[in-house]
């Protein structure tokens, strides 16, 4: 068994202490009383002036101060005050004859630390003594508190410094603290975000997810969540992009709620999407072009292969009829080359067209115009064709590329029109994003998409066997819509009709 | 032996005009059969499924044709290949010398060679001796 020995205290602790009394003599009584305590050692001084005294508290900077009740040479409550407010640490023990509960609670009230009647003045070094312990835990305490309210303050300061905002709210929601950083991100002041709910900030599509996530932080009893991106809603309506870490803080005294701080993701978002828009558009640059040169090379060789095999038949020829037949397919080849070069002049011509005229159209008699044009094929082929564009609908457009655009879309519905029914074509125009469409919807015969989508604006496809179909309205069609900065689309269902939407920009 | 049979698949009418008149330079004894398109060739073999004696020794392939190309018309011939009653080779002819379609034309081991427009005689003369 482990017995702890008491280590001897062999130093003596040598307490500065001061005595206000009216007479040495009285001084020297307590004196004496403590120097009859062998466990501790005193250095007195003694004064009985107001001057003295003040000028001791600097230079001895006493330990404790004895002072009698009863002084008539200085003012008993003025000294009390004036070493409470100024020596707040130095234990203050008063002396008196005679005992009255009033007034020495009166005078604990105004600062002394203890009260001891002159008849026990043996027990004055146990006085000291546990005065001093108190003081001492007292000044514990006081630097203690000191230092929290600096840690505190610091924190605060970092939390309000931050350019990111941090936002305290209570399980229902209700904001009970924010940082004044959401002004510059958000538009309100704290005094006008305070006691808002947090959920009417947030963008409404993307509530749904942020309840999921937040469902995993309560059912999965995670610490924290993280929603990379999230949209808020500004105070003047527009959407601002955050990222935002949501902490469980249920059991954190004094705020028994949610925390959530957040950084302003928009300018990155922003940068991300102008890449992403570069780099589609270079993309898109990109495969137009592969597949502009696989069309050339495919067109032309077609062609010289034809007449590669023609020349060398000639050559070795032996009669006049085969020479003749030869040359006679040979000039078929050279015309088909020549229209081949002709359509692909055509389509560079579209592409590479930078400077194009532009004017700004009414979009519903111009294609009113277009259809009075395509009238002679209308009326043979009996179709209907119904007009839904509002009269206001202005475009800035090239006219020849519109004109034939539509005339290829007109053109295409009533050449592919089912043999049951009579063509009805209805042309509407709609707002949407960006872009104006223009949809263009027929009865007709369909196209199966799943299998021909890709090659429907290529060069030279056709698909319904149509003898006289050449296969370049809708790849000029795709590339002149294309050139005015827009897109074309295409809906179909096989044996009931065909939606071509031409997006204009 | 028996008399060979080749169908050639390509809607260059010319081209096929061509080429028949240097198959029948070969001087061999050789039938053939010319469609537009792939939905024309594919539906007289599909009609002559059980009929070996109506159905090709070769085929000639362009890629790229109206209405069902070369690789639609590949992948619907792999569809019944197994119920026919004679065995058919395959040869794509195209104009194309594009990367995308010799590498397709690889991966279809039904495909038995890629040949690149115009059809020279010696080639043409050793597919059909091979036969």
């Amino acid at each position: 068994m482990l017995t702890k020995i008491p280590k001897k205290n062999t130093k003596i602790i040598k307490f500065k202490t001061l005595i206000l009394q009216d007479s040495l003599e009285e001084a020297l009584l307590v004196k004496q009383k403590l120097d009859a305590n062998k466990e501790y050692s005193f250095e007195l001084h003694f004064t009985n002036e107001k001057t003295i005294f003040r000028a001791l508290l600097t230079d001895i900077k006493p330990d404790i101060i004895i002072y009698d009740l009863d002084l008539k040479q200085m003012d008993v409550t003025e000294t009390t005050t004036f070493c409470k407010m100024f020596y707040a640490e130095i234990p203050l023990i008063i002396v008196a004859n005679d005992f009255c509960n009033t007034k020495a609670i009166e005078f604990i009230e105004l600062g002394a630390t203890d009260f001891l009647l002159k008849k026990n003045l043996e027990t004055l070094p146990t006085t000291i003594f546990k005065a001093l312990k108190q003081n001492k835990e007292k000044r514990a305490i006081r630097l203690e508190k000191q230092k929290r309210w600096e840690d505190s303050q610091r924190f605060i300061g970092l939390i309000e410094h931050s350019q990111d905002p941090v936002i305290a709210y209570d399980m229902e929601g209700t904001i009970i603290y924010v940082s004044p950083a959401i002004f510059s991100i958000l538009g309100y002041t704290v005094a006008e975000f305070l006691g808002t709910n947090v959920i009417d900030h947030i963008f409404e599509n993307d509530l749904q997810n942020r309840d999921e996530i937040f469902k995993t932080l309560i059912d999965e009893n995670k610490k924290f969540v993280v929603f990379e991106e999230e949209r808020l809603v500004h105070k003047d309506g527009h959407i601002v992009w955050v990222r935002a870490v949501i902490s469980d803080a249920r059991l954190t005294p004094g705020i028994e709620g949610f925390i959530t701080n957040f950084r302003d993701i928009t300018d990155r978002k922003r940068k991300t999407q102008e890449l992403q828009d570069s780099f589609d558009l270079v993309k898109e640059q990109n495969n137009r072009m592969l597949n502009f040169s696989y069309i050339v090379s495919h067109n032309l060789r077609s062609h010289s292969g034809n007449i590669q095999s023609i020349v060398g038949f000639m050559e070795k020829a032996t009669d006049q009829a085969e020479k003749e037949e030869m040359l006679f397919h040979l000039k078929n080849a050279s015309n088909s080359l020549n229209e081949t070069l002709y359509n692909l002049n055509e389509v560079v011509s579209i592409q590479s067209n930078t400077t194009l005229k532009v004017e700004s159209l009414i979009l519903s008699p111009f294609v009113e115009q277009t259809i009075t044009n395509l009238s002679n094929q209308i009326c043979q082929s009996k179709a209907t064709i119904q007009i839904d564009i509002s009269k206001e609908i202005y475009i800035k457009y090239n006219k020849g590329y519109l004109e034939s655009i539509l005339q290829n879309i007109l053109l295409n519905s009533i050449k592919y029109s089912h043999p049951l029914r009579d063509p009805q074509i209805s042309i509407s125009c709609e707002k949407q994003d960006k872009f104006l469409v223009l949809s263009i919807s027929d009865n007709g015969l369909g196209i199966d998409l799943k299998k021909n989508k890709h090659k429907l604006f290529g060069m030279y496809k056709t698909f319904h066997g149509n003898g006289d179909a050449l296969g370049l309205g809708l790849f000029m069609s795709k590339n002149q819509v294309e050139a005015m900065g827009g897109k074309i689309e295409v809906d179909s269902i096989l044996d009931k009709g065909t939606t071509f939407k031409i997006y204009i920009k | 032996m028996m008399k060979k049979s080749i169908c050639i698949i390509d809607d260059d009418s010319l081209y096929k005009l061509l080429l028949i008149k240097s198959i029948n330079k070969l001087n061999m004894e050789v039938q053939i059969n010319c469609f537009a398109n792939g939905r024309e060739g594919y539906d007289s073999i599909y009609k002559d499924l059980n009929t070996a004696e109506n159905l090709p020794d070769i085929i000639f392939l362009d890629i790229n044709m109206p209405e069902m190309d070369g690789w639609e018309f590949m992948d619907e011939f792999i569809q019944i290949q197994k119920s026919l009653s004679k065995k058919i080779t395959i040869y794509i002819v195209s104009s194309s010398i594009a990367f995308q379609d010799t590498e397709k034309a690889n991966r279809y081991k039904e495909i038995s060679g890629y040949i690149i427009k115009p059809f020279q005689a010696d080639c043409l003369k050793k597919i059909l001796s091979d036969v």
